[in-house]
């Protein structure tokens, strides 16, 4: 037992360790609470990052919490998919702790910060705990409390409005906890476990009997989840939510925590149930084929609802109704280059969305400016963050070389696999639509308003525009050396379809 | 064609410009002198590592070099071939002779102009070495949407309503170019560019093949400005400063060109499309567009529209020559990439000098211009009788190569095509040089003898020079013609 | 159209409801597959692997101790929610509704709260204590520790309460609760196994298996019971501050 044995669960037990030191260190001093915060992040992201290598595709390390093995105990199973939430996760945590610094001192009363970081680390916990668990219970409390801070954290200026809108999402969430429970019961009234491959595996030769109920419950575990992805019928929370909340927050919200609704269903359909479930494949691929449909209209409408959008942050947050669409559909086309391009859409828009945020937040804290046109030449007095802007605004467009085309470009492929041309026209279409919205506001920055000479420069402190202009550079980066990432999403997708 | 070298010149050639961006960023406010050395000297030392690789491209032998990517599909890859480097050539000189006008012409706004031209120039680079498909679409993206500031650097609202235009048919050409290659790729055997048919009839069928030909002409064809897609063109090259224009008309849009030049000899191939039976609809496309273009030309009082819808009838003598798929007909086409652009390219530069000088801009106010501004009209004169097509000037090897394609291919009709063109041409140019030099009054005040400065006159005459270099000296090595024949006996 | 598209929501959620309720396996049946797959190691093996006689103290804490974990971070994030949004106490203080002036409870309340209170808490840690051998637990516990100091809040008023537990000592509670089941984790850590393996520093696995779980497990239930009634005070706490609660005094009917 060499030492990095303990890391899968190092993993989510560092960051809850830091939560729990975070008020008690308020106490004590105040100002130290944040870079405890920065500390608890970075330490995370070390211990994910290094994983990479340890995780190979159709080679998952698992991981028996108390020494018990599944389906006695929980287990923690990272794949490669689960390796690359915790490492989106905890790699942009870093970013946005740094971002919080200066933007909620100014947000928050000062006695409530330390509250604020430990809501943070908090839900650190819960994302990286259910993107790495092999254990649909286990899955459910960290739903759990990443849906309670996320409440939380929506509402944490105490603002009328954002109290309305945290209240709008907690009952929607809570709705949707309430159907992932009962489809938890449901299962596991028919096959006796909680453990997913053990599931699985009970799945692939269920008794008759049962399988109607094993199918209500696939229907209420993507109902929850949709609701948690905030997929079309049942997105009306999020731009609320997303655009109320404190610009950290909304980065947080968009970027990681409506994902962590994708991966469940993702979980749910793929690891859970799987093509072979119990000979109904064919009700299992409509059912598929429903949510691809979903998530094709949040496509559209998202992208239709965000181009008539006036304020900058509702803007952003229909944009990810949208985004949120590509990697459901990417995920449901049932063609491994579809999810391999749905998993590298949640890299390529947790990096755009978030920049996206930021650079608002830095709008917000210098300007004080929400509305589209207010943004008038901001391009020349705040140019480091408004370039941070149109860089990631390539990648929520899809456009080449950024990361959003590497994703783009292998849902259509997957699209194509499938022979699903209808999806294909959507994709397309939503990346037509994207550039309208997107460059508007580029348009307003950079090609409107006063003279260069006439203008000074005032950017929002560098602890702001830093993260933000990183998160666009990693989507150029990532769009240029996609080698790096997806030939190894690929051949773990591959593995996902054959099984 | 087989034989195969890896360089990292290339990768410098499409990386050099970005001298003139950083020395931009560097220099751009505060020592404007060096910013204004940077920009020439960027842009003639891209020039400089373009030559080098002359012999081998005279030769037909291909230079490689792998980017990045992760496997099939995704891949960024350069490669220069024959096409590529005559492209690239043509890129690099007309570059040279629009920044070096620039520095006379641009008075506002210079750093973001010169970062932007840098930009498209090195995308512009990337689109000739593209090694497939994947690659040229990235450039050919980045290229589309990098010309933006170039067209509304002025911020009237005219440009602004031009801009908006451009990118109107820009991007969902660029979504619609995307279902194009990932179709390709899909039913294709691969993306690179061999020299060779890479999609075949036997696998795909015809139907699959007309659809992703068709999506190809719809996404290239914006640039290219084949007919119904030309909307943007006389707005966008009007409302562009002077030397923006003559890139747009004299080489971006080539680019679109070249775009379907690869789809034609690279992914297609000639016997596919004989057999496909599409290029006598393209030729009939083409042709309309030589004519309504021609005729909308005529109509035009803004020079500068003029010279648009001008370029729009022009640039379709290429397409007319590539789908003629004949020997002669090909070598017509691609010659006219280079001789158009030096042909519109000195025109733009002319109506840029009058604008910088006298302010006008509409041809009835140009009467007795040729008297203050002797040297210009010259050149003007020059390439108005290159359009036309008389002997001597590039214009005219063109449309001599392109009429004998027209017999190779057995379609005498579209001579009649490049004679009415030819007629129309004349029709709507040289009323503006008679006027220039032969009406209107020598002494008229405001119109003294004054020829504009030194950097907007040099490029000028230098592109002027071209128009007959080009139409006399034809088979020298280096020019146009002994690279196009490589290409082209490369095909046929 | 909001009410139609609730209620076309609802429907189709009675539909499947219905649909399945006829498949659901029968009640009672042992042979059903949640009796037969995971639990029969538990109720054989239970006691002598994890240590507690109480069967569920035995899945809870030990066989699913990570999920318990869990629900303790759901309590702490609760907490810290309540803190961030509600925290009022310390401006409250002065303004309150709830002052001892205004609101005074009756004698025979006072009296009877008074005695009542130490025997409620005694239960408290009884249940906490006694968890791994009969009914109860921290979570039960806990929540019969927060209803004493409810009921105390109410009759003694809040000024009261809130100088004998202040937020700052329920914030550390609650934190160290969290510690507290971290520490016990990582001393499997420290140990070269599995995190929430239940060793004693001195002893090697497998030696007096029901000793040293029972030690950790008690720590364990008393971090629960800790976190669990600090929240409920909390919310409670911060509830009547925000709704500016106007408590009457309660007069029996005669």
């Amino acid at each position: 037992m060499n030492a990095s044995f303990n890391h899968p669960v190092l993993i989510v037990v560092v960051p809850l360790l830091f939560a729990a030191l975070c008020p008690i260190i308020g106490l004590i001093r105040r100002s130290l609470v944040v870079w405890l915060a920065l500390f608890g992040t970075a330490c995370t992201s070390f211990l994910a990052l290094s994983l990479i290598g340890r995780v190979t595709p159709g080679n998952d390390l698992s991981y028996h919490l108390g020494g018990w093995e599944p389906p006695w105990g929980i287990e923690i199973r990272i794949d490669t998919f689960g390796l690359l939430m915790v490492c989106v996760i905890s790699t942009l945590g870093i970013l946005l702790v740094l971002y919080s610094w200066k933007y909620m001192e100014r947000e928050l009363p000062a006695n409530r910060l330390s509250y604020y970081y430990t809501l943070l680390m908090l839900i650190y916990t819960a994302m990286l705990g259910f993107s790495i668990t092999g254990d649909i219970f286990n899955m459910f409390v960290f739903m759990e409390i990443f849906a309670i801070t996320s409440y939380a954290l929506v509402a944490v200026t105490g603002e009328k409005r954002a109290l309305r809108a945290a209240f709008k999402y907690l009952l929607m969430g809570a709705t949707s906890s309430v159907c992932v429970l009962l489809a938890i019961t449901f299962l596991y009234s028919v096959t006796g476990s909680l453990n997913m491959l053990d599931i699985s595996n009970t799945l692939a030769e269920l008794s008759p009997d049962y399988i109607r109920v094993a199918l209500a419950a696939l229907v209420f575990f993507i109902t929850g989840f949709s609701v948690k992805a905030a997929l079309f019928p049942v997105h009306v929370w999020l731009p609320e939510a997303h655009s109320i909340a404190p610009s950290p927050v909304s980065a947080l919200l968009s970027a990681l925590v409506i994902k962590m609704g994708v991966f469940g269903i993702f979980r749910i359909l793929f690891t859970v149930y799987g093509p072979g479930f119990a000979n109904e494949t064919a009700n299992w691929k409509s059912l598929n084929e429903v949510v691809a449909w979903a998530a094709a209209l949040s496509i559209l409408a998202g992208a239709a609802f965000a181009i008539a959008q006036k304020d900058l942050k509702l803007m952003i947050a229909y944009s990810s109704i949208s985004h949120i669409g590509y990697i459901v559909l990417g995920i449901c086309l049932l063609s491994y280059h579809g999810t391999a391009g749905g998993f590298y859409n949640v890299l390529a828009h947790a990096m755009g969305k978030a920049s996206f945020f930021l650079v608002a937040g830095c709008f917000l804290y210098k300007k004080g400016f929400r509305r589209i046109e207010d943004l008038k030449g901001l391009g020349r007095s705040m140019p480091i963050s408004s370039g941070a802007f149109a860089l990631a605004s390539l990648s929520v467009i899809g456009l080449p070389p950024s990361a959003g085309f590497i994703a783009k470009w292998n849902i259509l492929w997957g699209c194509l696999d499938s022979r699903k041309y209808l999806f294909a026209g959507v994709v397309l279409l939503g990346s037509v639509l994207a550039a309208v919205y997107c460059l508007k506001v580029v348009y307003y920055l950079f090609f409107t308003g006063p003279r260069m000479r006439d203008t000074r420069i005032e950017e929002a402190p560098a602890a702001m525009y830093v993260p933000a202009a990183l998160l666009s550079l990693g989507t150029l980066f990532f769009g240029i050396f996609s080698g790096l990432i997806l030939p190894s999403l690929n051949s773990a997708s591959r593995i996902l379809m054959i099984r | 064609m087989s034989r195969e070298a890896i360089s990292i010149l290339p990768i410098l050639v499409i990386f050099m410009p970005w001298v003139s961006l950083i020395g931009a960023a560097v220099f751009g406010k505060r020592k404007p002198a060096a910013a204004r050395a940077v920009y020439v000297g960027g842009t003639a030392a891209t020039l400089l590592l373009i030559v080098p690789m002359f012999p081998r491209a005279l030769e037909g032998l291909v230079i490689r070099k792998h980017l990045a990517g992760s496997g099939p599909g995704i891949s960024l890859a350069l490669r220069v071939d024959t096409m590529g480097f005559y492209f690239a050539l043509l890129l690099a000189v007309m570059w040279l002779l629009a920044v070096i006008y620039s520095l006379g012409y641009i008075h506002g706004r210079q750093t973001r102009y010169y970062c932007f031209l840098a930009l498209n120039f090195s995308f512009c680079l990337g689109v000739a070495f593209s090694a497939n498909m994947f690659t040229l679409f990235v450039f050919y993206e980045l290229m589309s949407l990098f010309t933006y500031p170039l067209i509304i650097h002025d911020e009237t609202e005219v440009a602004r309503k031009a801009g908006f235009k451009y990118l109107a048919y820009s991007i969902p050409a660029g979504a619609v170019l995307l279902a194009g290659v990932i179709l390709q790729f899909f039913y294709g055997d691969t993306l690179a560019f061999l020299g060779r048919s890479t999609i075949h009839l036997s696998q795909v069928g015809k139907p699959i093949l007309l659809v992703i030909f068709s999506i190809y002409m719809l996404g290239f064809g914006v640039k290219a400005c084949i007919m119904p897609l030309h909307g943007w063109v006389p707005d966008a090259h009007p409302a562009a400063p002077a030397p923006a224009s003559a890139l747009l008309s004299g080489v971006i849009l080539k680019v679109g060109i070249f775009g379907i030049v690869r789809v034609v000899y690279d992914v297609y191939g000639v016997e596919l499309l004989e057999a496909l039976g599409v290029s006598l609809w393209m030729l009939i496309v083409a042709g309309i567009t030589i004519i309504t273009a021609s005729l909308f030309a005529m109509s035009q009082d803004d020079l500068k529209r003029r010279l648009a819808y001008s370029s729009v009838a022009q640039v379709s003598y290429i397409v007319l020559g590539l789908f003629l798929l004949s020997p002669a007909g090909a070598v017509g086409g691609l010659l006219h990439i280079a001789h158009h652009a030096f042909m519109k390219g000195t025109l733009f530069l002319c109506s840029g000098v009058i604008m910088h000088e006298t302010g006008k801009r509409n041809i009835s106010e140009m009467e007795g211009i040729g008297k203050k501004l002797p040297l210009t009209m010259g050149a003007f004169t020059v390439a108005s009788l290159g359009m036309i097509g008389i002997p001597l000037t590039a214009g005219f090897i063109t449309k001599w190569e392109l009429g004998v394609g027209a017999l190779q291919a057995h379609r005498p009709y579209f001579i009649a095509v490049l004679l009415i063109s030819s007629l129309l041409n004349a029709v709507y140019f040289l009323p503006i040089v008679y006027a220039a030099f032969f009406k209107g009054d020598s002494k008229q005040a405001g119109f003294p003898r004054n020829e504009t400065s030194k950097k907007m006159l040099v490029p000028v005459l230098a592109a002027g020079a071209f128009v007959i270099i080009l139409g006399v000296f034809v088979t020298v090595p280096g020019l146009p013609y002994s690279l196009v024949k490589v290409v082209v006996g490369s095909v046929f | 159209m909001k009410k139609l598209f609730v209620i076309l929501a609802l429907a189709a959620l009675g539909v499947v409801l219905l649909w399945v309720v006829g498949k659901m396996p029968e009640m009672g049946d042992s042979r059903t597959p949640d009796k037969t797959h995971v639990v029969p190691r538990y109720i054989e093996d239970g006691v002598k692997e994890a240590g507690a006689e109480n069967l569920i103290t035995d899945v809870i804490l030990n066989y699913r101790g990570y999920d318990t974990m869990g629900e303790v971070a759901v309590i702490f994030s609760a907490l810290c929610a309540v803190i961030a949004l509600l925290d009022r106490e310390k401006r409250g203080v002065s303004r309150s509704a709830v002052d001892a002036s205004q609101v005074r409870s009756s004698r025979i309340v006072r009296v009877t709260v008074r005695i009542l209170f130490p025997v409620i808490f005694l239960f408290a840690v009884y249940l906490i204590l006694h968890g791994e051998n009969s009914a109860g637990g921290g979570f039960q516990g806990g929540a019969v520790i927060g209803a004493s100091i409810i009921v105390f809040t109410l009759v003694f008023t809040l000024i009261e309460s809130t100088r004998d537990i202040p937020l700052t000592l329920r914030v550390i509670l609650e934190s160290l609760s969290v510690l507290t089941f971290l520490a016990v984790g990582f001393i499997g850590v420290f140990k070269g196994v599995e995190f929430l393996t239940y060793i004693l520093p001195g002893l090697s696995p497998g030696v007096a298996g029901a000793l040293r779980s029972q030690v950790f497990m008690m720590s364990i239930e008393i971090a629960i019971g800790v976190a669990v009634g600090a929240i409920f005070t909390s919310i409670v706490f911060a509830m009547i501050k925000e709704e500016n609660f106007e408590l009457e005094p309660h007069i029996p009917e005669p």
